[in-house]
């Protein structure tokens, strides 16, 4: 393919240089050669982050939630307290999965998307596997059947050693593939605290027990707060102020009262259950359909202490304000059944995980260029790892439509067709061809008529079912350089209707440039935002070899082993 | 001999690492202040990314490819930041946003006078994603060759021409958002 970049912007590089302009921040050297002596002091995750930032904000913390309480007491409603609510399962009552359950539960049936679990597991820290764009890899899980992927939003604390065992928050992000939410800080009486109890600070993640309501304020909103990412959820819950407290609210008697309204607050009669705190929980009521009730929800909830910009305050103000920020609801999951033999632990791969690690067979031949799924579908990652597992040489240097996490902005679009391209070893997933452009709701497959019709506006990667034949000029370049020379696309053999670099009709059509028959297949394109010279040369020198797209792949079904 | 510095920090050799780490933190950091523009942020990227380096150092399967691994290692301390910075602030540009397309279609031409205001440039690139961010710096600032930016961004080689040309688009866009 072309190496040959867009020229230098001076613009877009004079405004760059001024964005990084400037000294080294003084003391910078030295602050990272500090961290780096705790991180070899086997005292993970001290190093993050950097003291100079974290220790006013977290000063100022403690002082900041004691005054959120208050002003969340004097804007509640009378206490009104109930029956308890019927006891939930026993899971996720005061207890984590072990590894065992954790691993029958990855080797079932897939989870509802962003399940959230607590499990107590060894996480084996690499960065070499389980590429996912949306998040960067932290590492795999040990003691699991099949490999299970550990993806973070946000820099892990006590994640630098090697291996790290604890109790941890994961969300299901997929089969194999779990997003860590943090390692969990355990009650002194138990796994999960109580709102009365003595909340973890600085930055720690921990579970709580109890009842997640909401008072409605009066307050305009500017705009509606977003849930932000699964991983790190947003907090802010305009008009809402969220509360957990150890007993919910009679709703029938709050709303007599005119609980949940912020139009009580000046009755000077003290609001919420009691004790009850302050929580920002707007992410999580949409993340997972918790339902904004005045009476509060049951639950046990992965909460956070987190510091963030005080309200009212500047943006040049360091210091921070500290709140607890509730990240997930525990999901009310059936433990799985624990299978009859133990869990393995199978060597990390770069491979898509989730799928049985295969004893090598013999030798397949060499896969053509490029693989699809039967019936012209996307190859499943069990199906392309299990196509790995069988001969990892079989696909080197091939193509595969393969579908699979991919989560650039939202989870919304979490299985996408993919192009990848399998090397060695990186396997697959980390030459990632892109993403490709569906032709309709259900289709990934285009006609050439369909691609001219979006072209130009939709540069990007296209499957095109067509007939492609040799142009009768193979020449372009009278400069000497390599020349691309062009092969057409058309929807009936013979027919030029879409050019293409790199001489794809030598590669995959039948025979040489200019002669032979035309050939149909289902070729993987990449087509150009605007049509492009070929060679280095003149465009006008070599008469007629501007392309719109290059051919990557002529696609055929994959051999399932 | 940068080789055989690379491998003995590599086995663990502190010393080496050190030597890794003071060579690289100016271009690390610069990198690093381009892409989140914010000197702050930028130093504890930097910090992340050599201690996470340095945790992760047995990953490192090739030590010619060092720089495109650290690369690789700083990007996504900068994506760890991007997400805890102002998470509602940061906005991927869709390219299917039939207005950023017809912006797209002219993305070979010179950035115009609409990019003489930094403060409009700075809050465009905002919007940018962090590969978007990345692929810019990496070839309009460090002028990097091909083959560097691909592996500091794990994609083939064939896919970063195209990613140059999704990002200047996605640029064009935010600006033209920008400028209103």
């Amino acid at each position: 393919m072309s190496s040959q970049l867009p020229p230098i912007d001076p613009n877009i590089r004079g405004h760059l240089a001024r964005r990084s302009a400037g000294r080294l921040p003084d003391g910078l050297l030295a602050e990272v050669s500090a961290a780096l002596d705790e991180a070899r002091d086997t005292r993970p995750g001290a190093q993050w982050p950097r003291p100079a930032w974290s220790i006013p904000r977290l000063a100022g913390a403690g002082a900041t939630v004691a005054l959120v309480a208050v002003l969340v007491l004097a804007v509640a409603i009378p206490a009104l307290h109930t029956a308890p609510a019927t006891s939930p399962a026993s899971y996720p009552d005061g207890r984590a999965l072990s590894t065992i359950e954790l691993a029958s539960l990855m080797a079932g049936p897939a989870l509802p998307m962003n399940t959230t679990v607590v499990a107590s597991a060894t996480i084996d820290a690499r960065t070499d596997v389980c590429p996912m764009d949306r998040y960067p890899t932290l590492g795999v899980v040990e003691g699991m059947a099949s490999q299970v992927c550990v993806m973070g939003a946000t820099v892990p604390v006590g994640l630098g050693a090697p291996k790290t065992t604890g109790v941890f928050a994961f969300r299901y992000l997929g089969p194999g593939y779990l997003g860590l939410l943090g390692e969990i800080t355990p009650a002194s009486t138990g796994l999960a605290f109580k709102v009365a109890d003595e909340w973890p600070l600085a930055g720690k993640t921990f579970l709580v027990e109890g009842w997640l309501g909401v008072v409605e304020l009066t307050e305009s909103c500017a705009s509606a707060p977003t849930a932000g990412d699964v991983l790190d959820p947003n907090g802010e819950d305009c008009p809402y102020a969220d509360w957990l407290a150890d007993e919910p609210v009679d709703a029938s008697v709050a709303a007599q009262t005119g609980l949940g309204s912020s139009e009580t607050a000046g009755s000077g009669s003290p609001l919420l259950p009691v004790p009850e705190r302050h929580v920002e929980a707007g992410g999580v009521h949409q993340i997972d359909s918790v339902p904004r009730s005045v009476g509060g929800t049951y639950g046990v909830y992965v909460v956070r202490s987190v510091t963030e910009q005080c309200p009212y305050a500047s943006p040049q103000e360091n210091r921070g304000c500290g709140a607890w920020r509730v990240l997930a609801r525990v999901a009310d999951i059936s433990i799985p059944e624990l299978r009859a033999s133990p869990a393995l632990t199978p060597t990390p791969t770069t491979a898509p995980p989730a799928t049985p690690v295969a004893a090598p067979t013999q030798a397949r031949p060499i896969a053509p260029t490029g693989l699809i799924g039967p019936g012209n579908r996307p190859l499943t990652a069990a199906e392309v790892s299990a196509l790995v597992a069988a001969d990892p040489g079989h696909l080197v240097g091939r193509y595969v439509i393969d579908k699979r996490p991919w989560c650039q902005t939202t989870c919304e679009d979490f299985e996408v067709e993919v192009a990848d391209r399998v090397t060695p070893g990186w396997t697959v997933g980390q030459g990632e061809q892109g993403e490709l452009l569906n032709s309709g709701p259900d289709g990934m497959v285009w006609t050439v008529p369909q691609v001219l019709a979006a072209w130009p506006n939709r540069p990007g990667i296209y499957l095109v079912d067509a007939w492609i034949s040799g142009a009768s000029m193979d020449s372009c370049d009278v400069a000497g350089s390599p020349c691309y020379e062009v092969s057409w696309l058309g929807s009936t053999p013979g027919v030029q209707q879409l050019g293409l670099q790199l001489g794809a009709y030598h590669e995959f059509g039948a025979g040489q440039v200019g002669g032979g028959a035309s050939i149909h297949g289902l070729f993987l394109v990449e087509i150009f935002p605007e049509i492009q010279a070929c060679g280095t040369g003149p465009a006008s020198s070599g008469g007629a070899c501007a392309a719109a797209g290059k051919m990557a792949a002529r696609l055929e079904p994959a051999v399932l082993p | 001999m940068e080789r055989a510095l690379v491998e003995r920090a590599r086995s663990g050799d502190r010393a080496a690492f050190d030597s890794l780490v003071r060579s690289r933190i100016d271009a690390v950091y610069r990198t690093s202040l381009a892409i989140l523009g914010n000197q702050a942020d930028a130093a504890d990227a930097t910090q992340e990314a050599f201690v996470s380096a340095w945790c992760h150092r047995d990953a490192l399967r090739d030590p010619d490819a060092f720089d495109a691994w650290l690369g690789r290692i700083n990007l996504n301390a900068c994506r760890q930041h991007l997400r805890r910075r102002a998470r509602t602030r940061v906005r991927e540009i869709s390219l299917d946003d039939p207005e950023g397309d017809r912006e797209a279609a002219a993305t070979d031409r010179p950035l115009d006078d609409r990019t003489a205001d930094a403060d409009v440039f700075d809050r465009a690139f905002a919007r940018l994603s962090i590969d978007d961010r990345a692929v810019l710096v990496l070839h309009h600032l460090h002028e990097r060759p091909v083959a560097e930016i691909a592996a500091t961004l794990a994609a083939p080689e064939g896919t970063i021409k195209s990613r140059l040309h999704r990002a200047r688009a996605a640029l064009e866009s935010a600006l033209a958002k920008e400028s209103r």
